[in-house]
């Protein structure tokens, strides 16, 4: 497989502009450290200057060569310092204006508020403009690096787009119109409508012998088989209770079936924006395992599921803190104190192609991140394996053992809850249309 | 009193400069192992998986590289200076 691994802060944003800004500051202070070493030994030259009679005396033309060097290397090193505070601030451009971008609809006057930032940004560097731009711009085409390369995908797009098999001429419609639209959840938005009759039933209980503590685990405890729901009740040391909701991806091409988890409820979901059978019935299977509106409810989805796991932390039912989300359709724009782990390969059809690529913008929380890679080769006939499940699992396999400082920080903390949890009992649910 | 000198031994000044210019040395090397430490800090803390942060680190790295090149530098020249008092 071929692409290599790529972690953001979120969108476009390669790393929260605080921290490269912190890097720089330290670099300044180092620079001026370098400096103040170079002045060192050119006052050791200078003092030395006067032993020339001596017959073992130091090379004092190479004593000013090393002085000199040192000073240059303090130059080059400030002005290093100079270029990441620069990059810095052209990653908060950047995820300013795709924040504006995103508010402008709904919160207008939110939107507004952030000008002031942007035009002090743009003010502090003539250059800064047109680098954020670039850096949206340069996410835009890498977000979907290796879409429809294959021919095979092609063909398919082509064969879609004069079939008239409903599931299909859907997904043409997606991939072709809806993306720009539908790709990013807005801030505040809510689902409408109201809640599809479905019956939820449970399949299996059991005891787990602890809290997921990688990335891997986290996508692998999604349920398989008849269950499209897993919730783990965690039992804290203090006594007290969390839930860990586990929703997997699309199970039907038809519409309103059996199966909740099929176009319809992605339709519903995804392009009107209505609650769905397959939400409905996540937040019932919830209900089942005593999950009360306002409990700690952390999710984790794959495709139809991710937009579910996306949806369940924007209605505000639960207090949800850490959201996974796994070839999503669509990208929540979460608040500051939730964390968003989102991964997607660009050549997904439904991670990056549903997506729009997502916002370049950072959502959630600064421990927010953005697992991304391109997955098929350009040998293969069709990139629909990109989004299969097996290849999420390789990619997240990849990210924690990737020693990126935003992941370890996510496992150590994965770790850290794991560590508190006495038990974990998972049921898993199967849901049905009456 | 009188003192005797070899022929080609450094004068009293000569001397004083030589030990000036050995604790001016001294802060140098003090400074740049410092400078150094900081720098690897710097490097195991920018571990963020991007294109941009990864240049950054190579350009630690290089600088790290020639520091450490200076440092050895300097420490040559001080070692000259301790000859030249002996």
């Amino acid at each position: 497989m071929s692409g290599e691994l790529e972690i953001t802060s979120g969108g476009a944003i390669s790393v929260d502009p605080e921290q490269m800004r912190a890097v720089a500051d330290r670099m300044w202070a180092v620079a001026a450290r370098l400096a103040d070493a170079g002045e060192s030994v050119r006052r050791a030259h200078q003092t030395l200057a006067s032993t020339w009679g001596v017959p073992a005396r130091p090379d004092l033309p190479a004593l000013w060569v090393c002085g000199q060097a040192l000073v240059d290397h303090a130059d080059e090193l400030a002005s290093d310092a100079r270029g990441t505070g620069i990059m810095a601030d052209a990653f908060e451009l950047a995820d300013l204006r795709s924040r504006q971008e995103m508010l402008s609809i709904e919160h207008p006057a939110e939107a507004g508020r952030l000008q002031e930032r942007i035009d002090e940004l743009i003010a502090s560097y003539p250059e800064l403009d047109a680098m954020a731009t670039s850096i949206t711009a340069g996410w835009a085409q890498r977000s979907q690096e290796g879409m429809l390369d294959q021919w095979m995908d092609r063909f398919a797009l082509g064969a879609m787009r004069l079939s008239a098999l409903v599931p299909m001429a859907v997904l043409t419609r997606m991939l072709g119109d809806a993306t720009d639209a539908a790709g990013s959840v807005l801030p505040g938005k809510r689902l409408t409508g109201g809640a599809p009759p479905v019956a939820v039933t449970r399949v299996s209980r059991s005891r787990v012998g602890g809290s997921a503590t990688t990335l891997t685990q986290l996508v692998q405890r999604l349920p398989g088989g008849e269950a499209q729901v897993a919730v783990e009740k965690r039992t804290h040391g203090d006594g007290s209770v969390s839930y860990m909701a586990y929703v997997d991806g699309t199970r039907s091409l038809g519409f309103a079936g059996d199966d909740p988890w099929d176009m319809g409820s992605n339709w519903d979901l995804y392009a009107a924006g209505e609650q769905s059978a397959a939400y409905a019935a996540t937040l019932e299977a919830l209900r089942l395992a005593g999950a009360e509106p306002g409990a700690r409810v952390d999710v984790v989805g794959y495709s139809q599921g991710a937009a579910i796991a996306g949806a369940v932390a924007m209605s505000g039912v639960y207090e949800t803190s850490r959201v996974m989300i796994v070839g999503s359709p669509t990208v929540p724009v979460l608040n500051e104190d939730q964390t968003l782990i989102r991964a997607f390969h660009t050549d997904d059809p439904v991670g990056a192609g549903l997506s729009g690529g997502g916002p370049a913008g950072a959502t959630g929380s600064p421990e927010s991140v953005t697992i991304s890679r391109e997955y098929a080769t350009h040998r293969e006939a069709t990139s629909v394996q990109s989004h299969l499940r097996d290849a999420y699992d390789q990619t997240l396999e990849l990210a924690d053992g990737s020693g990126d400082a935003r992941v370890v920080a996510l496992r150590a903390s994965l770790e850290a809850e794991a560590a508190d949890v006495v038990t974990v009992e998972r049921t898993e649910y199967r849901a049905t249309r009456p | 009193m009188l003192t005797s000198l070899h022929p080609g031994s450094p004068s009293a000044e000569e001397v004083a400069a030589l030990l000036g210019g050995v604790r001016h040395l001294d802060d140098a090397i003090d400074t740049v192992i410092q400078v150094r430490i900081e720098l690897w800090r710097l490097i195991a803390d920018s571990h963020w998986r991007s294109h941009a942060v990864e240049a950054l680190r190579a350009s630690l790295l290089e600088r790290v590289a020639a520091v450490t090149e200076n440092c050895a530098a300097v420490e040559t020249q001080r070692s000259a200076c301790l000859a030249g008092i002996s």
